[in-house]
């Protein structure tokens, strides 16, 4: 089998474990479960794919779902083989380097061997030929020379006709000896022992031998295990998380257009939410090249709208199918995410200064990718946001105007007035039919997590009506409402 | 039987009576295991012994915990097989001693885990011999590995490692023989305090069935003034003596964990459960000053005590006087010399 080609993902952080906390993809970590040692150890290092590869694994992914649809139980049953499948990459590197290996490492591989074997009869007539892992036959003959097909192994008399010749005489002498406590054994008994031990010793060489002209299809087994194990992996998650196949397009980026997401969820959340007996909002969204700023009030989900971006967009190039109803997406050289919970506070620097210089340096990657014709996808969650808003609205226009002028795709979420941007979406908000909210924990239950496009450069102001809708005191939001004007009229 | 015994047909008759019970009893377990107060109490002689009475009628297995043999024996490679088993018995060893071993054994089962010497190897012997045993050295890893060898014999024997009790948890083991002797003192009285120690920890009373099926779901600490079971206030018992600011008050108390000094001494005017014996680690001082009221979940069953009067050292004790006090005690027990 061909080895796929990965291409090289950069993201911010470039930490992967990091970047993948912000974005939650810890959480689809757990919810991951290879049955394999190989299957494990591809997620552990889990590389993004790209066009035909990317392809190829979305189409095998949704081949295997509908056989899980049609075929539960023989997809359980094959499951269960899995499991007892061990990892013996380690013999099959020795071998392939002609060396010789040894009994328990024997042991291994015929329990590897059988596995596959009861897998490839269960597989057969069932999946694709792709999926179906090669016939091992010639290599079990070699463990199994009973030919009884039992999980176990020694260096069976038959390898060698001496051996069964001493292990009668050593059975013999030992019967005379049984029972006097006689540790050294006499000469007689040591010299058979020797001598069975170099005939063994021949047996595994030469086994080893023939073992290594076998490598390649111990080689070939591991692969088609390994894919099976991971595309049903994948299958069942899809399954399990209601994911729908995504779209990506390996294009330039001075051709792309818009990336399109619809009806998307963050897993966790909606994970949570249905558990606490509430209905979970998905929200659509459309991303144009360029900078796209979105506003909406606090508590209106557009933290949660970034990184579920971020993880769309990550699972589909790690060739996952994702949590939407819909997306065509293109594929990014590089995916960047800024948000508050990244700045480590220990690091010695200010929240302020841990921000400020990540957009630095991620613009600076931008810029390169935009020469090299590599894809950018940018998430900055409010930045500036510790800094005054006087200082701070001239600094994200300045990252707005600084990130138009480079290819790339950014999304950025902003409080402050006066942002100018081609394009701007706002969470519609509160709900206009809402009278009062009867305590604060509720108020996600009156928001609509839309998103739609406005115009101008201002915005949402909820803040005074939250107040009165919570029946804050009179006096207070008046007071409130006195002051607002004051600055209006400013 | 022996000369020793010829001027004591008492003793003798007695002697040969326990045998045939601890034999007897041992024939009627799935696993036993053997627990040396001290190192070279006689232990492996105690497992051949066994070994030897039931090898005709029983398919064994043969596990320990851990390696029997001390960390030094293992660098300067000196520890030699000691264990002797007959065709057809299946032992646990790891990869270190099985490529070293001299019995031509079939491999059952190889673990992922490892050991401090490699994996663990589970192999059936195909001739007889001395093998080395060494086995898992935690107690939910024995739990698989004593489920696994059952599906290949009638019994499993559980080596006991180093006066460690916790592969006798009742949990795995549904009988005990403790052996004792000159190694774990030369003075006879020594010996006989702490074996009848052992065996008064391993007797307790147990708790009620309703009480215990509660408990028996529980981890951490849990106090009762009555009928309820509550959550203690405090992470574990290690906090124990935070337990007075909270200001609970109750009369039993649970602790999933192990049961120190230290606790005890917090607690020796309450009533105390255990999961079972092996949970406590209370010296014998401390128990005899407090004699305090504790409960197990599960009781541990002894079946015998073995004792080795062969020290180390050379020196020998007399194993006759040693069994006879140890009787006068625990009338009901089977207890023996096995080097007789």
């Amino acid at each position: 089998m061909e080895k796929v080609q990965h291409s090289k993902l950069f993201t911010f952080p470039e930490k992967r474990e990091e970047f993948e906390k912000i974005i939650g993809f810890d959480y689809i970590r757990t919810q991951l479960n290879p049955k394999t040692p190989f299957g494990k150890r591809y997620f552990q290092h889990i590389q993004s794919l790209k066009g035909e590869h990317l392809m190829k694994q979305l189409q095998d992914t949704q081949y295997i779902i509908q056989k899980l649809e049609k075929n539960a139980k023989l997809c359980g049953v094959v499951e269960n083989t899995l499991e007892c499948i061990i990892d013996i990459s380690q013999t099959v590197h020795r071998l392939e380097s002609s060396e010789v290996v040894d009994e328990i490492e024997l042991f291994e591989l015929k329990n590897f061997v059988l596995t596959v074997q009861s897998l490839r009869g269960q597989v057969s007539g069932f999946l694709d030929d792709q999926f179906i892992p090669p016939n091992l036959e010639d290599v079990l003959n070699l463990l199994d020379p009973e030919g009884l097909k039992m999980p176990t192994f020694y260096i069976y008399d038959l390898y060698d006709e001496r051996l069964k010749e001493i292990r009668k005489k050593k059975r013999e002498l030992n019967k005379i000896h049984s029972g006097k406590d006689d540790p050294e054994g006499s000469e007689m008994e040591i010299a058979l022992e020797n001598e069975e031990r170099e005939i063994e010793k021949q047996v595994i060489e030469r086994i080893s031998k023939d073992l290594s002209q076998k490598a390649t299809e111990l080689r070939n087994a591991i692969e088609k295990v390994r894919y099976l194990d991971v595309i049903m992996a994948k299958a069942k998650l899809a399954v399990a998380l209601e994911l729908s196949m995504p779209s990506v397009c390996t294009q330039e980026i001075k051709d792309a257009g818009r990336l399109v997401i619809y009806n998307m969820f963050n897993p966790v959340l909606k994970e949570k939410l249905v558990a606490g007996g509430k209905r979970y909002q998905p929200v659509s969204i459309e991303i144009e090249k360029g900078v796209t700023l979105i506003v909406g009030a606090n508590m209106s989900g557009k933290s949660v709208i970034l990184r579920t971006v971020a993880l769309i967009q990550y699972m589909a190039q790690l060739g996952f199918f994702v949590p939407a109803c819909f997306c065509e997406t293109v594929y990014f050289d590089t995916i960047a995410i800024v948000t508050e919970d990244a700045q480590r506070p220990l690091s010695g620097l200010s929240s302020f200064a841990a921000e400020i210089k990540a957009i630095d340096e991620i613009y600076c990657k931008v810029k390169e990718n935009s020469t090299n014709s590599l894809n950018s996808l940018i998430m900055i969650d409010e930045p500036a946001r510790t800094t005054n808003p006087h200082e701070g609205t001239a600094i994200v226009n300045a990252i707005v105007e600084l990130f138009e002028n480079v290819e790339c795709y950014a999304l950025i979420v902003s409080h402050f007035d006066g942002i100018n941007t081609k394009r701007r979406l706002r969470v519609k908000g509160l709900r206009n039919d809402v009278q009062f909210l009867d305590a604060v924990k509720n108020i996600q239950d009156y928001i609509d997590y839309q998103l739609i496009e406005v115009e101008g450069n201002e915005v949402p102001k909820e803040a005074i009506r939250v107040m009165e809708l919570l029946k804050i005191n009179d006096e207070f939001v008046n007071k409130a409402k006195e002051k607002i004007d004051e600055l209006n009229k400013k | 039987m022996t000369q020793m015994y010829i001027d004591d047909p008492n003793v003798s008759d007695k002697f040969n009576v326990d045998v045939e019970r601890i034999i007897s009893s041992a024939e009627k377990l799935k696993t036993l295991a053997i627990i040396g107060l001290e190192k070279n109490t006689g232990k492996t002689e105690t497992l051949n012994f066994i070994v030897r009475h039931l090898k005709n009628r029983k398919k064994i297995s043969i596990t320990s915990i851990g390696t029997d043999g001390e960390e030094k024996d293992l660098v300067y490679g000196t520890l030699k097989p000691s264990v002797y088993v007959e065709a057809g018995f299946v032992y646990t060893t790891t990869e270190y001693f099985f490529r070293k071993r001299k019995v031509l054994s079939e491999i059952l089962y190889v673990s992922q885990q490892s050991t401090a010497t490699g994996r663990l190897v589970i192999a059936r012997a195909l001739e007889s011999g001395k093998v080395v045993i060494s086995g898992p050295p935690t107690v939910e890893w024995m739990k698989d590995v004593v489920a696994f060898m059952h599906r290949y014999s009638d019994m499993v024997i559980i080596d006991g490692a180093l006066s460690r009790f916790s592969q006798a948890t009742p949990l795995i083991a549904d009988g005990i023989i403790l052996a004792t002797g000159a190694a774990y003192s030369l003075n006879k009285n020594e010996i006989i305090k702490h074996t009848r120690y052992v065996c008064t920890l391993a007797t307790l009373p147990t708790a009620d069935k309703q009480t215990a099926n509660i408990l028996d779901e529980l981890n951490g600490v849990y106090i009762a003034d009555g009928e309820k079971w509550d959550k203690a206030p405090i992470e574990s018992a290690l906090n124990i003596s935070q337990l007075e600011a909270f200001g609970k008050t109750f009369k039993s108390i649970y602790i999933s964990g192990a049961l120190t000094d230290s606790i005890l001494r917090y607690l020796h005017d309450r009533e105390i459960i255990v999961r079972d014996f092996t949970k406590i680690f209370v010296t014998q001082d401390t128990y005899n000053k407090y004699k305090p009221s504790i409960k197990v979940l599960r009781n541990a069953n002894i079946i015998g005590i073995t004792v080795n009067p062969l020290s180390p050292n050379g020196y020998l004790l007399d194993s006759i006087s040693i069994i006879r006090e140890l009787k006068s005690y625990l009338p009901t027990l089977p207890i023996i010399d096995v080097k007789l």
